[in-house]
């Protein structure tokens, strides 16, 4: 072998792991680029498919709140029927009360006028004409309008008698 | 050697290539296939696969906004809307139509035959819409979509049952009912207001019609919504106060029905801002029954029907005499002997007053007297205050439908027009423009408009508040204070004397007017329209009161005695609720009492033999025998869930009742 064959054999030798190590690195970088794209395309899978459970999450929250708000009506609503008169005095009639309005109800008077004197406050103490006359029983009969006159404060009896006095 | 070598060399060369170039030219083939069926399908067959893409994987919704809530002005809602839906049959759908109905008559308890040929005939008809059970709330939705849960196909959107679907829709409740119901209105079953407020507002109470796209998955379930942009429907808040509205008409019920008149208006004004603060029609309807309703019942007759006002207009005679400086209030005027003739027309007074002051001839509405001031006025100037007060036009209340009246011009009037029109006849007014000329006096003849919205308002919007409103001067303030005057003495001294309030003045004017007979264009004298106007405190007054009975027909029938009581139980009321410090004496008179024996309402009929009525003593308390008071305790004790009693203070099966009266009542002048 001469020198120039010994150099032809040794270019190929070189030239060739040169070949192999460029190839592995086009092997690598294939590699990566490879790597890179797969998990570009399951991160891009990814961000797809939670942004569709974050839209199914955001539909039930909205549905959600229409049926709160739809809830929230219809709790101011009954409140509302709640508060009407006509529910009250319904509740009320169901609970046994009844309604003074419709009972024959009379109420009697108390005037100074037809006395024509009046007694001082300071005369009358603490005896409630309230209760007085809800407790004698001409006031019952006594045909309407009825008057009530101040009377001395010693003699009650009188007083209450009084109360039935027509106008 | 070498030779037969190289061209076997070749030979696999070219084999390998060739069979590299079949493979390419199959490749070739295949994409250059699949690209002309791509090109082809996107070019020529665009527009359908776009729609079959989009129906597939899109879903779009059309619902309609909730419409707007009225409110009152102190924000209680008077019209509300709610969300319901209704369940709809889509016929293309279904094909066992049978067992569809079967299943839905089951759930539904309806008629499975009626629901079969329904279907059918909405299959016959090509309809994809057939409404099954209409505006049901959401319980009665969960329940039906429970019992119609049966179908194997697994759906996303509920019923899970072929070929049922559900709509959402929207239904309008009044929970306050028949409370000021010619002023809220009511709705039409497509949502569109038919009335009052409903009607009238319903530009910006209607819910618009949102578009809502949906992207479905496979399964049918929304994963992206867009929304096309919300246009908000407004909110309406009235200057009507429900409790002042609901003694209103309490008490005018109560006055209809104790004169058994056939009908009954009563509106309850603020003279300085225009508001109206309650607006009652006394018969009314429920509007959540609507179709119950009578129909003639359903009108706001305060600004749709006409009368003649009678003697209430006086205030229009004195008022343009008094501003055109004829008299003052203590000035005599002679009615004579209480008739007088104009173009041979006589008119009488219903008792004779002879000469007195102004103020007595308006206290005791002498025709004459009135007719005199009027023709003394002259027919120009008579008109001109008619129209300045605000007759012959609409008052601009936000309620539809509102006559203008009747008001003829001067060049149309009789020899006796003016005579006739100074008390009140030969024209027609609404009970809401006569209530607007009592604000303007009441107001110093300053005139504000009558308005009922207080606000509209739209979620995250400033409230456009339309309580400011024009005010124009109608009549010079001397004028209006000389008429309150007279108006005064109306209430204290003459017609109106049960006007009277306790712990406040009141100043008032009543009408009792025949009615036209339409049939035979003629007076109907047996027919009246008896009224009372009035306003309190009479020197600065802070409500009108207006109270109109239609032919009233039990006792005395004018205004002073059917009227004026209604509205001094309502100004009462009002006022004291209104916290106005009273400007007269309060007469504590009432402190009470009575004690009522009254049949029971469930009474047992051996206790009705036995105590038919219980002997009440003079001096004696009226006892419920003891025995039977052991009854009461028993049958008021009542057990509550949680376990504990409680005895009711009212005994519901007893024969007595006792009931005591604790209030002021105001002493009645007869």
């Amino acid at each position: 072998m001469n020198k120039r064959n010994q150099a032809k054999n040794h270019k190929p030798q070189a030239a060739l792991s040169q070949n192999r190590s460029r190839r592995w690195q086009i092997y690598m970088l294939m590699l990566v680029f490879a790597a890179l794209l797969v998990s570009g395309f399951f991160l891009a899978g990814r961000q797809h498919f939670s942004s569709m459970d974050y839209g199914m999450k955001n539909s039930r929250l909205r549905k959600q709140i229409d049926a709160l708000e739809a809830e929230k009506r219809r709790l101011i609503l009954a409140r509302e029927v709640s508060l009407s008169p006509a529910e009250i005095k319904r509740v009320a009639k169901k609970a046994g009360l009844a309604d003074a309005a419709e009972m024959p109800v009379e109420v009697a008077q108390v005037s100074p006028t037809v006395s024509g004197k009046a007694i001082p406050t300071s005369a009358a103490p603490a005896k409630s004409m309230v209760l007085k006359t809800a407790a004698i029983s001409p006031a019952v009969s006594a045909p309407r309008p009825t008057a009530a006159v101040y009377t001395k404060p010693e003699k009650p009896e009188k007083q209450i008698r009084k109360t039935t006095l027509a106008e | 050697m070498k030779r037969q070598i190289k061209p076997k060399t070749k030979n696999l060369k070219q084999v390998a290539f060739v069979r590299f170039m079949l493979i390419v030219a199959v490749f070739v083939l295949w994409i250059g296939g699949i690209s002309v069926r791509l090109v082809h399908l996107q070019v020529t067959q665009h527009a359908w696969l776009k729609e079959q893409a989009v129906n597939n994987r899109q879903d779009v919704k059309h619902t309609r906004m909730l419409r707007g809530t009225i409110f009152d002005r102190n924000e209680r809602a008077l019209a509300m809307s709610l969300r319901v839906k209704t369940l709809y049959a889509d016929p293309s759908e279904i094909s066992d139509v049978e067992t569809t109905a079967e299943t839905l008559a089951r759930v539904l308890k309806l008629n499975a035959s009626q629901i079969a040929a329904q279907i059918n005939e909405g299959k016959n008809a090509k309809k994809r819409y057939v409404a099954i059970a209409r505006k049901l709330e959401e319980d009665v939705v969960q329940r039906i979509n429970k019992g119609l849960d049966l179908s194997d196909k697994k759906k996303a959107d509920l019923p899970n049952f072929v070929g049922l679907h559900w709509r959402e829709d929207q239904k309008r409740s009044y929970p306050y009912q028949s409370l000021a119901a010619q002023v809220v209105g009511f709705n039409d079953a497509a949502d569109d207001g038919k009335a009052g407020i409903e009607q009238s507002q319903d530009e910006i109470l209607h819910g618009k019609v949102i578009k809502k796209l949906q992207e479905r998955d496979r399964l049918g379930r929304v994963y992206d919504e867009t929304e096309s942009e919300r246009d908000a429907p407004s909110d309406v808040v009235l200057t009507i106060d429900t409790a002042f509205q609901y003694m209103v008409e309490q008490a005018l019920e109560k006055g209809v029905r104790s004169s058994a008149a056939k009908s009954g208006i009563a509106i309850v004004m603020n003279p300085k801002t225009g508001e109206i603060l309650a607006l009652a029609n006394y018969p009314t309807f429920d509007p959540n029954t609507i179709s119950e309703s009578v129909e003639e019942h359903i009108g706001n007759k305060a600004i749709q029907g006409v009368y003649s006002p009678g003697s209430v207009f006086k205030i229009v005679t004195y008022g343009s005499a008094l501003d055109k400086n004829l008299f003052l209030p203590d000035d005599m005027i002679d009615s004579g002997n209480g008739t007088i003739e104009v173009a041979k027309h006589i008119f009488k007074d219903s008792h004779g007053v002879g000469r007195v002051s102004y103020s007595q001839a308006m206290a005791h509405s002498s025709n004459v007297c009135a007719i005199k001031t009027g023709l003394s006025v002259g027919r120009e100037d008579f008109f001109g205050m008619v129209k300045k007060m605000g007759f012959g036009s609409k008052t601009g209340i936000e309620l539809p439908a509102e006559t203008q009246g009747i008001v003829r011009p001067v060049e149309k009037w009789n020899g006796d027009s003016l005579a006739s029109m100074s008390i009140g006849y030969e024209i027609g007014v609404t009970a809401l423009q006569m209530a607007s000329a009592f604000a303007t006096i009441a107001n110093d003849g300053v005139r504000a408009q009558p308005h009922i919205i207080k606000e509209t308002r739209r979620a995250g919007e400033q409230p456009n508040s339309v309580t400011k409103r024009e005010q124009t001067q109608v009549v010079a303030a001397a004028t209006a204070r000389n008429l309150k005057t007279m108006l005064r003495q109306v209430v204290l001294t003459g017609t109106g004397r049960r006007a009277q309030l306790n712990g406040y003045t009141a100043a008032g004017k009543t009408g009792t007017a025949w009615k036209f007979n339409a049939q035979s264009k003629t007076i109907d004298s047996s027919k009246y329209v008896s009224s009372f106007i009035g306003m309190a405190p009479a020197d600065n007054p802070e409500i009108v009161v207006a109270v109109i009975m239609d032919e009233p027909k039990a006792g005395a029938r004018d205004g002073g005695m059917v009227s004026a009581p209604v509205f001094r139980e309502i100004a009462q009321q009002i006022l004291q609720e209104l916290r106005v410090m009273p400007d007269a004496p309060i007469k504590q008179e009432a402190l009470v009492a009575r004690v009522t024996p009254e049949t029971p309402l469930r009474a047992a009929p051996e206790a009705k033999k036995s105590e038919s009525k219980p002997e009440i003593k003079k001096g004696v308390t009226p006892q419920a025998p003891k025995e039977k008071s052991k009854d009461i305790k028993k049958t008021n004790e009542r057990k509550l869930p949680n376990g504990s009693k409680i005895t009711a203070r009212n005994p519901r099966d007893d024969g007595v009742r006792f009931i005591l009266y604790l209030g002021v009542a105001t002493k009645i002048e007869t």
